[in-house]
């Protein structure tokens, strides 16, 4: 897990204006913070897919909507992915907006950082145990994958026992920096369709 | 015959079925398929298990309704037709021999602060759960639980809505917390209250949690109960630990004082089977329960093993600015007396609203609220009024204090049952019907009185903190002594714990520190255990330091040296005048305004001595007018044009708020600075409460009284607060799509009962046609940007 200042600075708009020395050191605790609070876990499942290229083998789920099933066209098996940094992140974020909303700020889009590079990792694991042959993260709530699946990951994946991750009536998920994704896995070139 | 559970756990071991979810994934359940379904869908196969593990030799079948409630089933009845399906199936298939359980697990939400599940919601879930059980089970089995108040909730509902013996077991990492944060300690300390058995299952094998077990056997008040998982699985969930392993483990248990014992996930009727065999050679052990003085909050305990300090800060009696946040619900002025006495060093906080003409119950609640969220240090209860300290306690999660039962019938009769129920600690303070008491005697007879009455209810004495009462020395000043030799005398007699509120001792007289700290210092040394003081005068904290190192409690005076390496007894001389700062270029020190302006947007606390300068010369308002909020415009116009970005407007903003509280303090009358009243919230079902946080402090910065209702707000909430203070403005934020339209109902619900009252939007989703689209008065992309409407509102407002 790292925090990117560069991708920090992106997520709260920052378009190339003159860092303070007082900035800097806004920046500096609160990447520190974060990394400090952090509970980095991720969780996976691998399935086959069943020929209509949306449903997970033997497990009972389809996904829904034009954008995935393009997303895994071509795709012989899809895993399943979810990634947290846990509910302390969420306590420090709190706390530090109520007593120092600058660093509460910084804090909130380091952690988004620190997530996607825990993502990121999780992919290329992903990618190095299927020779490359991956497609990038799509997460459920994008174009019309609906947002509603969400109860199927956690259900798949089983996140509130092995990730502390918990779902609320609209589908929100806290800790409030968890992601889900699917990946999908390619065939080989010129096997197009065939299982693995 | 009804089948009586608790009298066949005190006449031996109780055996537990095992895993139930993963004997039907063997069976190629598919993962994406609840397994409470086949409750209707696949009743025998849901039989055959319960059997097989009948025939293992449990005692005790848990149903299969573990994930039955209506926040995973939403459709209307089905939760409650699983589960009442459940109960049934474990019945049918072991008949009258067994014991069923009605197996109970988490809602899959997180309670608030946090999540979006509120107690109340969380309660009904299970209550409409344990309604459905009806008559088949013999006890309720609540488990698999990370979150404390959640738990809570599960374990009040069976016990206010059905007679059975309730067990309720958590889950927990290796080093012994949940994912919510929640200790083994703060779980047997608080959940004793409301459980007849405790116990830990899930996420572990019986070797991870044999460690934790123990340390639940050291705080529990009630048998402890274990349900190990068979070892951790690996990636194809294979469970590595064997049946005749797992029994082996089992038998450390035993040996320890647990007698009911069963599995959890990846255990078979094979491994019940083995524990069963190991249990018919051996013999429970008996098990006492332990004397420990504690209290905590859902994630951090307090031993009362030495002098712990609770800071009285939030309490409204003699303090004008607490009374006025507590009326006006100025969340920020709590917020940062709760921070300054957690960073002063409190061990617990008082929280008392005891003010005319209130609800008492409402603000207490509230208030118990908000500062359980801000910090984890325990709460002290501040109230006599049983129904207020019941709502406190029910919304409280942890072990509370409850400050305090007088010796008088009335309030003993009222109070303790309360006190009871929740499993609190109290304060009992050693004044009767006739009044204060003059001599050690009556002191001590009184405490009599209260231990007696306490014991009557089931409170034992390592939950009663006794107050001798600190009367003014300079109109009693034999007094003073005769408190001290009630503590000893109380701490003699009794097991119990002293309390004292040591100001009140100088009152009337001069340099009150003085004598304060010196009788604090007796105090302590006298048996005071819990000085109720103000932790952020540091003579105070001081003082207790002193007498730690003193009485030996700090050993090696590792503390001290710690926390004193760097102090200097003289005071320091005054600082030096600030230096200019190095970054960009200065302006003229003539013009103040340029010069605020600079410092400002430059997040330096200079600010405030241009601020200072400025009050000699103008009155507050003319600073407020012509300096500061032409400062902050020009900031705005900065963030605008992307000449700064987020923190730098923020910096901003908080280096703006010292200058307003340095003008606020030249006014009489507080309110004089107030430029108007704007209530903010984000809409329920959202609990992403970034984007309206920024703009609260961007807004309070710029003279406004924000009403923060903060996130997850229901419609009639936020018109009851725009009613209740003639709002002229509310910002509603929502981040996701899914809430957006719970923004269109608030904005609706506002405008038709507030029709003064405008509305401005903002968040992640939302667009200005949207904002139209819903009714609202105005989007507003950012904070600089509703700073900008508040002014148009509010100069309107003016004219």
């Amino acid at each position: 897990m790292r925090i990117d200042r560069a991708e920090t600075l992106r997520y709260l708009g920052h378009r190339g204006q003159e860092l303070s020395a007082a900035d800097e050191r806004n920046f500096a605790r609160a990447e520190q913070l974060c990394l400090a609070a952090a509970q980095p876990r991720t969780v996976w499942a691998r399935y086959p897919l069943d020929e209509d290229g949306v449903t997970l083998s033997g497990a009972g789920v389809t996904f829904r909507g034009n954008a995935i099933k393009k997303h895994l066209s071509g795709c012989v098996a899809a895993y399943v992915v979810a990634g947290t940094l846990g509910l302390e992140t969420d306590k420090l974020i709190r706390r530090l907006m109520t007593e120092d909303p600058a660093v509460g700020v910084i804090a909130d889009a380091a952690a988004v950082s620190a997530i996607e590079s825990v993502m990121d990792e999780l992919s290329s694991d992903i990618a190095a145990r299927e020779q490359g042959r991956i497609t990038h993260r799509f997460s459920c709530g994008y174009a019309d994958f609906p947002l509603e699946q969400q109860t199927d990951f956690m259900r798949l994946l089983d996140m509130g026992r092995k990730l502390g991750v918990y779902i609320g009536a609209n589908m929100l998920m806290t800790p409030q920096k968890t992601v889900t994704a699917v990946i999908g896995v390619r065939g080989e070139k010129g096997v197009h369709g065939e299982r693995i | 015959m009804k089948r009586d559970f608790s009298a066949f756990a005190k006449k031996g071991f109780v055996l537990l079925d095992g895993g139930f979810g993963t004997e039907l994934q063997k069976q190629g359940l598919p993962g994406g398929v609840a397994p409470e379904s086949l409750n209707l869908s696949d009743p025998e196969r849901v039989k055959d298990i319960h059997r097989a593990y009948a025939r293992a030799g449990a005692d005790v079948i848990c149903s299969n309704t573990f994930g039955a409630n209506r926040r995973k089933h939403t459709r209307s009845g089905e939760a409650a037709a699983l589960t009442a399906a459940g109960v049934r199936l474990a019945r049918e298939a072991v008949g009258e021999d067994k014991f069923v359980a009605l197996d109970i697990g988490p809602t899959g939400a997180l309670t608030e602060p946090l999540g979006d599940l509120s107690f109340e919601e969380a309660y009904d879930v299970f209550r409409e759960q344990i309604a459905a059980a009806g008559e088949f089970a013999d006890v309720i089995l609540i488990e698999t639980m990370s979150d404390l108040t959640e738990l809570k909730a599960a374990a009040l509902a069976a016990r206010e809505n059905s007679s059975l013996p309730v067990m309720c077991s958590m889950t927990f990492d290796e080093s012994g917390r949940t994912f919510t944060g929640c200790s083994v300690e703060c779980f047997g300390l608080t959940a004793s209250a409301y459980a007849d058995f405790l116990g830990i299952n899930c996420s572990l094998g019986p070797d991870k949690i044999f460690p934790l077990i123990k340390r639940l056997l050291a705080v529990s008040r009630v048998p402890v109960f274990v349900k190990a998982n068979a070892g951790l699985p690996d990636s194809m969930m294979n469970y590595p630990v064997g049946a005749e392993e797992f029994a082996g483990e089992y038998g450390n248990y035993v040996d320890i004082g647990v007698s009911v014992l069963g599995g959890c996930c990846g255990t078979t009727p094979g491994h019940i089977a083995a524990v069963k065999e190991m249990l018919s050679a051996k013999k429970p052990v008996k098990h006492d329960i332990p004397y420990v003085s504690a209290v905590c909050s859902a994630t951090k305990t307090v031993f009362i093993d030495g002098v712990r300090v609770v800071g009285e800060r939030i309490n409204p009696t003699g303090k004008k600015a607490m009374k006025e946040a507590l009326l006006n619900g100025d969340n920020a002025y709590i917020a940062a007396q709760t921070l300054e006495q957690v960073e002063a060093g409190a061990d617990i906080l008082d929280v008392n609203c005891g003010l005319p003409g209130i609800d008492e119950g409402e603000m207490l609640e509230r208030v118990v609220k908000f500062v359980g969220a801000l910090t984890d240090l325990p709460l002290q209860i501040d109230c006599g009024k049983a129904d207020a300290v019941e709502r406190a306690l029910r919304a409280y999660t942890g072990k509370a204090i409850v400050n305090s039962v007088t010796a008088d019938d009335e309030s003993l009769d009222a109070l303790l049952p309360v006190v009871k129920k929740y499993g609190a600690a109290v304060v009992g303070l050693t004044v009767g019907r006739e009044g204060v008491p003059h001599t050690v005697d009556e002191r001590l007879a009184l405490a009599r009185k209260i231990v007696a009455a306490a014991k009557k209810f089931g409170i034992p004495e390592q939950d009663i903190f006794i107050d001798c009462l600190t009367l003014t020395v300079g109109a009693e000043q034999e007094q003073a002594m005769n408190t001290l030799a009630a503590i000893t005398a109380v701490k003699r007699e009794f097991d119990v714990r002293t309390t004292l509120g040591v100001s009140n001792v100088s009152f009337g007289l001069p340099a009150r520190k003085l004598l304060n700290t010196a009788f604090l210092t007796m105090a302590m040394y006298a048996g005071l255990d819990l000085p109720i003081l103000n932790p952020n005068i540091p003579e105070n904290m001081q003082a207790v330091d002193a007498f730690n190192v003193l009485s030996g409690r700090d050993a090696g005076c590792g503390c001290y040296a710690e926390k004193y390496a760097g102090f200097k007894d003289a005071p320091s001389k005054p600082l030096a005048a600030h230096k200019p700062a190095s970054e960009g270029a200065e302006p003229g020190q003539g013009d103040a305004k340029e010069e605020l302006f600079y410092c400002i947007s430059k997040g330096l606390d200079r600010a405030v001595d241009v601020t200072r300068a400025a009050l000699a010369v103008h009155d507050g308002l003319w600073v407020i007018d012509e300096m500061l909020i032409p400062a902050l415009d020009r900031v705005g116009e900065n963030y605008a044009a992307g000449r700064i970005f987020l923190p730098q407007l923020i910096t901003s903003a908080e280096t703006a708020k010292k200058c307003f509280d340095e003008v606020r303090a030249t006014f009489a009358d507080a309110s004089g600075a107030d430029k108007g009243v704007i209530v903010l919230a984000t809409v329920k079902g959202d609990v992403h409460d970034i984007g309206k946080n920024i703009v609260k402090t961007v807004l309070e910065n710029y003279g406004y009284r924000i009403v923060d209702l903060g996130k997850n707000v229901p419609p009639e909430e936020v018109v009851a607060a725009c009613e209740r203070h003639s709002a002229k403005l509310c910002g509603l934020s929502a981040l996701m799509t899914t809430t957006v339209d719970n923004m269109r109902v608030t904005t609706e619900a506002v405008h038709r009962a507030c029709p003064q009252c405008k509305v401005m939007v903002g968040g992640a989703v939302l667009t200005a046609e949207y904002a139209r689209k819903i009714g609202a008065d105005r989007y507003c992309r950012d904070a600089a940007e509703s700073a900008r409407y508040a002014e148009e509102i509010f100069a309107d407002a003016k004219k």
